[in-house]
């Protein structure tokens, strides 16, 4: 393998003044030197780059004492997982531009916190979790329950009116039993749609894409039967506690 | 009402931490008490496993594509330095750097195992102006694959053409190579798959044109 300088080779200032102090990448073969001041760290042989785990990555980095010098590490682990965010934001935002926004907002908000993290769970999960909340933030700020949601259709009781609570203990039962209806009434997947569309707070578009429903009618459809199978078992329920 | 639904289905306090979310994700069946009784961390871990192990649409393919250039143009912290502001400094740590490199022949062996870890495909050929109509595609292997999904894309990144193969190379069809009209502007790129339809491997999309009579 060469190295093709014209083409391979990045140049990473790491600090306000790129003339004394900046980093070398090889794309092709991965080899760095990173100098500052005059002083090189010798190479860096960034061979082993693309065969170390996340972590060592984070690790290498950390060492290196974050930015500037760790550069290269953090680029490494954040490059390996472009497909992953992209995806993942494309299916939030369901457009490209959007898309692109998002992700480059969740790197940069995992760049900012890379410092911090304390492997208490693996990179991805990490990374996962800042893309998760900031999508969901962004959705939920952008369209407060937009148009799709099911307001109209809402979960009522046989008469049509929603439920009354003449107590804490009422609410605090019902919320038990609901709970517990949506694990044994429902499928897996109309329990993630009605978990993503009223706990998250999520378009019934985002939905779909993200759990990549092809039936025509989208989540609305699993929303629609799951409601219908929670007030049918409540029906029961009721029923049965009647004299 | 949906205040309700809201209530029945948001994280309670015995909901499970990240790192016990990625465990159960890891596993093919999810079996934890909790877990089994909660809606909210049955979606947590579909959705993390979705997201390691994404299973993309042709659709998506094209799309994450595209915003996969746009990040790698605009990453947190890389910025490509034009030449003729850098290329004093640069060409003296490039001496440095490839000295170093070429002492030292170990380093240049490139671990096997770096193409199974990575999720970038190297695409082969063809690349660039082409003095006649290719008709063969080649890629890097990947391990983990199965198979691979190729496609042919044009300026506005919609896919044009598609197809796949199981091995690192594809013979393109006429109705690809019909495509390929002199001095159109067009890209390709290849996933890799495996056995379960799982993305392992995504190349970046390489230009290519049919230029008759020169080629770069």
């Amino acid at each position: 393998m060469a190295c093709f300088l014209d083409t391979n080779l990045l140049l990473y200032s790491i600090s306000r003044d790129p003339a004394k102090s900046f980093g070398i990448l090889f794309r092709g073969c991965d080899c760095a030197v990173l100098i500052h001041n005059g002083l090189n760290s010798g190479p860096v042989c960034l061979r082993v780059m693309t065969a170390l785990s996340d972590e060592e990555l984070i690790a290498r980095y950390q060492e290196a004492g974050g930015r500037p010098l760790g550069t290269p590490f953090a680029e490494e682990l954040f490059r390996r997982y472009y497909s992953r965010v992209a995806l993942w934001c494309f299916r939030v935002a369901g457009d490209r531009d959007g898309a692109t926004d998002l992700a480059q907002d969740v790197f940069a908000k995992a760049w900012s916190h890379l410092d911090s993290f304390r492997a208490e769970s693996r990179f991805s999960t990490w990374l996962f979790m800042i893309a998760r909340n900031h999508c969901f933030n962004a959705l939920r700020s952008k369209a407060r329950l937009r148009e799709d949601s099911l307001d109209a259709e809402s979960f009522t009781d046989q008469t049509g009116q929603a439920p009354g609570f003449d107590s804490d203990l009422e609410r605090q039962q019902l919320l038990t039993l609901g709970r517990s209806l949506m694990v044994s009434e429902l499928t897996p997947l109309e329990s993630q749609v009605m978990t993503l569309h009223f706990a998250q707070e999520m378009p019934l578009s985002a939905i779909a894409r993200l759990l990549r429903l092809d039936n025509p009618s989208g989540a609305k459809a699993y929303i629609v039967s799951a409601k219908r199978k929670l007030k049918s078992a409540l029906s029961r329920l009721q029923g049965a506690d009647r004299p | 009402m949906n205040e309700i639904l809201r209530q029945i289905t948001e994280p309670g306090p015995e909901c499970l931490s990240p790192a016990q979310l990625e465990r159960l994700a890891g596993q093919a069946e999810g079996r934890d008490p909790h877990v089994e009784q909660c809606a909210h961390c049955t979606t947590e871990i579909a959705l993390l496993r979705e997201f390691l192990a994404p299973k993309l649409t042709f659709a998506e393919t094209a799309a994450v594509s595209q915003i996969e250039r746009r990040l790698g143009k605009g990453g947190p912290s890389v910025r490509r330095v034009n030449w003729y502001r850098g290329a004093g400094v640069a060409a003296i740590a490039a001496a440095i750097a490839v000295g170093v490199w070429l002492q030292n022949p170990a380093s240049r062996a490139v671990p096997a195992e770096d193409v199974v870890r990575s999720v970038s495909i190297g695409s082969i050929a063809p690349a660039g102006d082409l003095a006649v109509v290719p008709r063969l595609l080649r890629w890097d292997a990947v391990v983990a694959a199965s198979h691979y999904r190729v496609a042919i894309v044009g300026v506005d990144r919609e896919p044009l053409w598609q197809g796949e193969s199981v091995g690192a190379e594809l013979v393109l069809p006429a109705e690809a190579q019909a495509l390929m009209a002199p001095g159109r502007n067009l890209w390709w790129r290849v996933s890799a798959l495996d056995g379960e339809g799982r993305l392992v491997g995504v190349s970046g999309a390489q230009a290519f044109r049919y230029v008759p009579g020169g080629s770069r």
